[in-house]
């Protein structure tokens, strides 16, 4: 009884395992709106494409064995399995096929890291994002700037507005302890280290306003130093800016 | 006087607690480690229990920002360096001159004092936690500067934590040093290195990790200190120094780290596993070169734990990262391979061997998806790297904690652990852990960041987190569960006898508890499991390795 | 070989990797920093040179030390060990001498920390040798090696010639190198 019981337990997380690849190709992650954010969705999607079975496989071996060969009440306790100790073919298959496996994850990944980390020779746009304890500060080439308002718990926190379909440079740094610049939505966070300065690109590819957080943990106010980014149309971004600077 | 051994609160006024707490007997340190490191297990968990309790809903209900900061601070702390690594060493210190048939480790002496600079450690670490309001270390496990600098972290906490975890480091030399030399110069005669148990093996790469990757680590921490207390500028930007050097110097510690906390259980189980499956253990020489790999490599993956900091070769890190796949791969075929044709029993030690391998492959596998940067860029400080290493520590280190308690209580104390409460904790367990941590993997993929005391509502954060308290309780239940267990097992004296399992390594081949110097006559070691071919004796050549045998 | 030896020997090896940590901090910053050490921060290394010298000696002298305990005159490995013992205080003067005399703080630069920590600590495991080293001295009285198994003292003489080995890697890398 408690046997069965056990069995279940195991199956049920080795089928939960599996349910995760139903979920529609995405396996539960955030599409991504820009187009740097393309190639991680589809590096993700090919880790989750190949994970899975390769878990599937082992657990289906595992689950497999121990319901096969399973000592039943019937067996006499003293009974013993097959005494076999190796099989060298068999040795080096299971350990060919990974090294086969990592050598295509490490290609894919390597190419979309080459791709997200390349900054285009002219940016149409190039935004400074300072992080502060426990704040952040954005400014823009005519001189705007946003910033946290000072409550430590922010009530309202500070927009990036960016520009859609434009190339955008960010210029990220830290003048105190290290931040981390993070919008779920672009799947890509920087830290923000002091005393260095990291440029990355990132090309909006949808409107609409995003959440944003900073993801390394810089002391007592660290879960609220929140942002939002709100992706405007071209237009609609150069008159945002005019009204700004004015 | 054996049954008392091994619990924590064994009523203090029998004479003979004395005697144990200054005992320079393996098994006497062994046992004290194992109590002392299970200890720092409820407190660390507690502490869990409370962050997750302030975690059940958004808003702020329980702790102020502070406080939780200091939470996972200790939290963390506890279960790496005063929970998973000392029962792995306690069990070393119990197992190794029992498998490989010495009388004793090579220095008793500088063995309890090694315990007790691990005591120091793990008191100045509490204390770091409780230090006055505004004091307490809060700059997480890890500890970057600047934020562990004067300037952000005033106060005596950080540096209580500071020494804590030196004196920590202190203590696994001395024993690493105890346990290569022990393994070296005092093995039996017939205990070739090809014929060592599993577990005594996967210690000694353990060893070898621990002489090399703590040093340099309180190397980077004598710098903070130095920083912090004797106008040091070593990290300080502004003064020209790099904050980033702490990072390589830690996590040049802090990867190998995680292999010393997953090799002794990789060990365990792989001695469980065959036992129970009344088979050899399949592929022993390939098992052996697989974790000595996974020493070898362990030691240059450190700064995959620094992709999103831009100062870094990401590829070569990656690439380092990605092989360690494989050897661990061949550890789990090996597992299978030993259940295979067997005839398995799934008893309690075997149960909790199955939920490591069940709950680590997923550890494993995301711990894959990781090792990509691009993917590391997003899900790097996310409750999905939360739920990876829960996968990997909770889900498999301490499930092989467990397995290991089931399959060597009753030699260690001579009664047995209950069968049926043993196997009801198990169920309590796997369910509450997979419970706690597999909604973790969703709110990471949610964009929730790790080390947020508070959340806003509506982002999908709600129900996840709900689900993950409700499955730390399960998990609590079944830890106080197996507190009872332990107890009630002094009372209930179930006799254990020399060899309850049908073991394979020589401890199986002395009696329950065993005699002072380990063994009264040490049976002949013809093979990699003496102790089996003492109830079945046969012809030499049939257990050379590499040959097929019938029974 | 014995355990105290194979012990001591991993120990060290260890021990090494500590001073490796601090090295590997001080060639971050160093490729980092320019010029270096900067302007004005120069370290005396003639000074340095001379506790150099002392600590080659002394490891010599002690080895002489077990040489002759080697042919069972313990009492000459005694005397060489004074010996050493008394270059070693001289080296630990050197450094004294140097700390309040070198024209920088330690918190003038990272140069001006890690100039303090690395020979610091050096320092202090200078100190413990002189301290492992007296009780060599104190167990030859108590005749612990006239048996002739000298497995403890030469243990003991390792973490010394340790100290000298550690002291010219820092001389080449902080002194000579700069
Ligand atoms: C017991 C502890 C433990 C173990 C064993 C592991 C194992 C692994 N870990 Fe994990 N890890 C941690 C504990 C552990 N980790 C901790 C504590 C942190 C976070 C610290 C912090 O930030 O607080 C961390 C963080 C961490 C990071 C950094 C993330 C970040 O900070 O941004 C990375 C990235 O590469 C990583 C990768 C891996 C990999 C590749 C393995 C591999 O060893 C896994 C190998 C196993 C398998 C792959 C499964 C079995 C293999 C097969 C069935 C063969 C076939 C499979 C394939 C070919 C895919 N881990
Ligand atoms: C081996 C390692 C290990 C283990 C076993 C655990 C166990 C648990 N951890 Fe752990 N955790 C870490 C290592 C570990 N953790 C690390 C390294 C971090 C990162 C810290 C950092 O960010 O710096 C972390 C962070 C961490 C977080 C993220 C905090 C944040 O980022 O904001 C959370 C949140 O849910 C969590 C939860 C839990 C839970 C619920 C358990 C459960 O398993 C606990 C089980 C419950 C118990 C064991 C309690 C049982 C007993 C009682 C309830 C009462 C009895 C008490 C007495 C008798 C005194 N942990
Ligand atoms: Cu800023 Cu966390
Ligand atoms: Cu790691």
């Amino acid at each position: 009884m408690t046997r069965r019981s056990a069995l279940r337990g195991v199956a049920a997380s080795g089928v939960s395992a599996l349910l995760l690849s139903a979920c529609s190709g995405s396996f539960g992650m955030p599409r991504g709106v820009s187009e740097q954010a393309q190639e991680t969705f589809t590096t993700w999607q090919i880790f989750f494409i190949v994970a899975i079975p390769v878990a599937g496989i082992v657990y289906v071996l595992m689950l497999w064995s121990l319901i096969r060969y399973r000592r039943r009440r019937s067996d006499d306790p003293d009974a013993l399995g097959s005494q076999r100790k190796e099989n060298l073919p068999l040795e080096l298959v299971y350990t060919a096929i990974p090294i086969a496996i990592i050598i295509v994850l490490f290609v894919v990944s390597v190419r979309a890291n080459d791709r997200v980390t390349d900054i285009s020779p002219d940016p149409d746009l190039v935004v400074k994002v300072e992080a502060y304890a426990w704040g952040w500060r954005f400014s823009y080439p005519n001189g705007v700037q946003v910033v946290s308002p000072p409550s430590a718990e922010q009530s309202h926190e500070p927009v990036l507005v960016l520009p859609e379909s434009r190339t955008v440079r960010i210029e990220l740094t830290s003048n105190d302890t290290i931040h981390a610049f993070w919008v779920p939505e672009f799947l890509y966070k920087h830290d923000a280290i002091p005393g260095r300065m990291f440029e990355f690109d990132v090309t909006p590819t949808e409107l609409g306003t995003f959440q944003g957080h900073c993801a390394e943990f810089c002391g007592l106010n660290h879960a609220y130093m929140n942002f939002q980014v709100q992706v405007l149309s071209g237009a609609d971004f150069d008159t945002w800016l005019q009204q700004e600077a004015a | 006087m054996s049954q008392e051994l091994p619990v924590a609160k064994a009523p203090s006024v029998k004479p003979g607690i004395v005697h144990r707490l200054i005992s320079t007997d393996h098994k006497n340190i062994g046992i004290l480690y194992c109590v002392a490191a299970f200890t720092f297990f409820l407190i660390g968990g507690s502490l869990a229990e409370l962050m997750r309790t302030e975690l059940a809903e958004s808003g702020r209900q329980l702790v102020s920002n502070e406080t939780y900061n200091t939470l996972f601070t200790i939290h963390g702390t506890i279960m790496i360096f005063l929970f998973v690594a000392p029962f792995g060493a306690g069990l070393a210190n119990y197992l190794i001159p029992l498998q490989i048939g010495a009388p004793d480790m090579a220095f008793p002496r500088l063995n309890l004092t090694s315990f007790y600079f691990f005591i120091g450690g793990g008191i100045l670490v509490l204390l770091a936690g409780v230090a006055a309001a505004g004091q307490a270390a809060a700059m997480g496990w890890y500890a970057y500067p600047p934020l562990s600098e004067m300037r952000f972290s005033p106060g005596v906490g950080p540096d209580l934590w500071i020494l804590g975890i030196v004196l920590v480091a202190i203590s696994s030399v001395m024993n690493g040093v105890n346990i290569l030399t022990t393994v070296f110069l005092m093995r039996a005669p017939g205990m070739t290195m090809w014929r060592l148990p599993v577990f005594t093996w996967n210690m000694v790469v353990v060893a070898i990790l621990g002489l090399v990757a703590f040093p340099p680590a309180a190397a980077g921490l004598t710098l903070l200190l130095i920083d912090r207390r004797l106008g040091g500028v070593v990290y300080d930007a502004a003064a020209g120094g790099d904050p980033t050097i702490y990072q390589h110097l830690f996590w040049f510690l802090g990867h190998p780290e995680v292999y010393i906390l997953i090799l002794p259980f990789f060990g365990v189980i792989t001695e469980i596993i065959p036992v129970f499956s009344r088979k050899p253990l399949f592929g022993y020489t390939g098992f052996i070169l697989a974790t000595l790999t996974i020493g070898a490599l362990s030691t240059g993956v450190w700064a995959h734990h620094m992709f999103t900091t831009g100062v870094v070769d990401n590829p070569f890190f990656a690439a380092m990262t990605l092989m360690i796949a494989v050897p661990t791969g061949v550890k789990f075929f090996n597992w299978v391979g030993s259940m295979w044709n067997g005839k398995i029993w799934l008893a309690v030690p075997m149960l909790f061997s199955v939920g490591f391998m069940l709950n680590f492959l997923i550890g494993g596998v995301t711990g894959v998806m990781l090792a990509s940067p691009v993917i590391d860029y997003q899900a790097a400080d996310t409750y999905f790297l939360v739920a990876h290493f829960h996968y990997t520590m909770l889900g498999g280190a301490v499930f092989g904690i467990f397995a290991a308690i089931y399959f060597w209580f009753p030699k260690m104390t001579g009664v047995m652990l209950s069968e049926k409460v043993g196997r009801a904790v198990f169920f309590l367990l796997f369910v509450g852990f997979n419970m706690t941590f597999w909604p973790q993997f969703v709110l990471g993929q949610r964009g929730m960041p790790r080390r947020y005391v508070d959340y806003a509502g509506g982002l999908g954060y709600d129900t996840p987190n709900l689900v993950s308290t409700i499955g730390s309780f399960v998990l609590s239940v079944g830890v106080l569960l197996f507190l009872w267990d332990v107890w009630s097992s002094r009372r209930r004296r179930t006799p254990a006898g020399d060899d309850p399992w049908g073991g394979y390594s020589l401890e199986w081949a002395t009696t329950s508890p065993p005699p002072e110097y380990n063994f009264d006559h040490l049976p002949r070691i013809r093979s990699e499991r003496p102790a089996y071919d003492l109830h079945r004796p046969v012809p030499d050549v049939v257990v050379e390795p590499s040959q097929e045998m019938t029974p | 070989m014995s355990p105290v030896r194979f012990g001591t020997i991993l120990f060290l090896a260890s021990e090494l990797l500590l001073f490796g940590g601090l090295f590997a901090a001080y060639f971050g910053l160093r490729s980092q920093t320019d010029p270096w050490p900067p302007a004005g921060l120069e370290p005396d290394w003639e000074l340095a040179l001379f506790g150099t010298v002392l600590l080659v000696v002394s490891s010599f002298c002690l080895s002489r030390g077990l040489e002759h305990a080697a042919k069972g005159r313990v009492d000459l490995l005694r005397r060489w060990t004074l010996v050493t013992m008394v270059l070693g205080v001289g080296f630990l003067a050197m450094e004294v001498w140097d700390w309040t005399h070198v024209p920088f703080e330690i918190s003038s630069s990272p140069y001006g920390t890690m100039y303090f920590t690395l020979t610091g600590i050096h320092g202090l495991h200078v100190l413990a040798g002189l301290l492992v080293l007296s009780v060599l001295v104190g167990r030859s009285f108590q005749g612990a090696y006239d048996s002739g198994d000298l497995d403890g003292a030469h243990s003991m003489a390792y973490y010394w010639q340790f100290c000298d080995a550690t002291w010219i890697l820092i001389f080449l890398v902080v002194f000579v190198l700069a």
